[in-house]
């Protein structure tokens, strides 16, 4: 990376980047109570494959652009999931009134 | 590029079908609906000539490797559509009893010409771009389709649990796939293995083992294997039971190929590895354990069929632990099997809860006197779920297990015969069900009314199940071939 920061850009900064917004990620899904926040720490989740993979992809093959196309069918399929996810959701809304995970319970055990 | 477009022709004519169905529903409107499912049949027929004609023992790849023809994905191709067509003929009266599913029959059907498709690419996929995408396509029309019942909480429910938790896999899936990326600077599976030979990545780079194990907790989540089972059985319920064949039988299946192609042909070598294997291990032992004890108190027909899913899934990892040659055809017989037992058990259950409108295992009750031919077939099905000699799933047991004794892992084995002693009492309630307990319910509905086309399809699963006993070298020579150019 040859840009004019004062310092060098490694690889493990994005690297380190993309583990904390995995672990946000994950954090969120298991403690948020609200299906747009549940969706929206996934969504964190493939920011960090992404992040990763243009980072390996810029500086462990910079020749190659396998990374980067990696990154954009991603970025596809999150707004597939994003879209669907969401019509989910206002049918579940339509129903019951509210979006709170915590009364999705007619089916257990 | 004709010989890449040679090579997806099963594809683009299942994918063709799809949108014309499509098409055709919006723009003829209600006088179409009685012609939709002939119109998928034609096509998944036309697709499986077209595997025959073009693809079969002629190997390929295309668009830049990321599609591979071989035998493993011919058979496999064949396999999904059989599957496919199976569900289709089942989906026929049923759909017409649904209110919700009758009201947009041809998005119905698009969507499960989607998953077929998906199943298709999985089992061909060359690099991990289309395993991901592939395991997307599968996955995206299956929470839709979930949730199909719009009106219904429960339908809304159980699509909400598989979307959230499957997306959650994807999400992690990816990142594994990002760090193998990074590890091993390839996306082509088979360049990932050889890269992984030369450079020893196994003994010595964590991130390739930590992305593996990534992606295997994704792929965990979508064979419902245990630790990660949690949306199987709550999804199983609360889907119409034709959505949750197909989730049982193709989602699976794509799941399952996806997994042969990313272990065997990826990272080829994760025998090396202490930790992957102690991993597939955990996965395997919970699934049985976890699967077979929970489905012990169920009193729902589906949520029953759910933790007996559970549990096959952990069978078919012992092959994947053992990481032989002749593991990977035992899985690949192992889910001819499975399939087969599942349709057959899932068609019975539709006819079931057609007439008596009711998925609870008391609504068998009394059908082995009003009904002799289903109920004995049904039988023959839950035998075989069990792994009792006479019937398909005996051979898939047999030979995983052998695979894994081989492979030293003789004391997984044990505790996978001890488990699926348990599973006995679980399948033989339902005969007990069938035979000895008195039908108490509406007296028009004790005798289940059953198609011909139902019966039929339940007669030719049921000689399937005989005969993978009868003639078992046919089936170990079919897995044989599948996986020989690994």
């Amino acid at each position: 990376m040859h840009l004019q920061l004062g310092f060098e850009l490694k690889l493990l900064y994005f690297l380190v980047m993309s583990a904390v917004l995995l672990g946000i990620g994950i954090y969120g899904v298991l403690t948020r109570r609200h299906l747009v926040h549940i969706l929206l720490s996934i969504e964190l989740i493939l920011n960090a494959a992404l992040i990763n993979l243009i980072a390996f992809s810029a500086f462990t093959t910079p020749d190659k652009m396998t990374g980067q196309m990696f990154a954009v069918f991603i970025i596809v399929v999150a707004a597939c999931e994003v879209g669907v996810g969401l019509a989910i959701i206002l049918s579940v809304y339509r129903k019951k009134n509210t979006v709170d995970i915590d009364n999705m319970n007619i089916l257990k055990w | 590029m004709v010989i890449d477009l040679i090579s997806i022709i099963p594809e683009l004519i299942v994918t063709g079908f799809g949108l014309l169905v499509l098409m055709l529903s919006v723009f003829i409107g209600k006088k179409f609906d009685r012609a939709i499912a002939p119109v998928i049949t034609a096509g998944i027929v036309l697709a499986i000539g077209a595997v025959f004609a073009f693809n079969f023992y002629n190997p390929a790849s295309a668009f830049n490797n990321s599609f591979v023809v071989d035998n493993f994905s011919s058979f496999f191709r064949i396999f999904t559509l059989i599957t496919a067509l199976i569900i289709v003929g089942l989906s026929v009266g049923y759909v017409k009893e649904s209110v919700y599913i009758k009201r947009n029959l041809g998005e119905f059907y698009f969507l499960i010409m989607m998953v077929t498709v998906g199943t298709m690419l999985m089992s061909s996929s060359g690099d991990l771009i289309m395993l991901f995408l592939s395991l997307e396509l599968v996955s995206i029309p299956t929470y839709i389709l979930a949730g199909y019942e719009k009106m219904n909480e429960r339908s809304n429910e159980a699509s909400l649990k598989y979307f959230i938790l499957g997306v959650l896999a994807s999400a992690i899936l990816a990142y594994g796939f990002s760090l193998i990326y990074g590890a091993t600077g390839e996306i082509n599976l088979k360049e990932i293995a050889q890269i992984i030979i030369n450079r020893d990545l196994l003994s010595n780079s964590y991130l390739l083992i930590v992305g593996t194990i990534m992606a295997l907790i994704g792929f965990g989540f979508k064979i419902g294997a245990a630790p990660f089972h949690w949306w199987a059985p709550d999804t199983y319920e609360g889907s119409p039971t034709i959505i949750t064949t197909l989730i049982t039988t193709i989602a699976k299946l794509a799941a399952f190929s996806g997994l042969i192609r990313f272990l065997f042909i990826g990272i080829s070598r994760f025998k090396d590895s202490v930790w992957i294997i102690l991993f597939i291990i955990i996965l395997s032992m919970l699934s049985f354990i976890l699967g077979n004890f929970m489905a012990l108190p169920q009193k729902n027909f589906k949520r029953l069929m759910a933790y007996s899913s559970i549990s096959h899934a952990g069978y078919m990892l012992i092959g994947f632990a053992a990481a032989t040659m002749d593991a990977q055809w035992a899985v690949f017989v192992y889910l001819m099997a499975y399939i087969a037992m599942n349709l057959g058990a899932f068609s019975v259950a539709m006819l079931v809860e057609r007439t008596r409108k009711s998925e609870e295992i008391k609504a068998f009750a009394g059908m082995g006197y009003t009904n002799p031919f289903i109920s004995i077939c049904m039988i023959i099905f839950m035998i075989s779920m069990v792994g009792i000699p006479p019937f398909a799933g005996f051979i898939g047991k047999l030979f995983v297990f052998k695979a894994g004794v081989e492979a030293n892992l003789t004391w997984l084995v044990i505790i996978g015969v001890l488990t699926s002693v348990v599973s006995l009492w679980y399948y033989v309630n339902i005969i007990r069900h069938m035979y000895f307990i008195k039908y108490e319910g509406d007296a028009a509905a004790a005798k289940i009314k059953a198609p011909k086309l139902n019966v039929f399809i339940i007669s030719v699963l049921a000689l399937f199940n005989i005969a993978m006993v009868v003639v078992p070298s046919v089936f170990i020579l079919i897995g044989k071939n599948a996986v020989t150019l690994f």
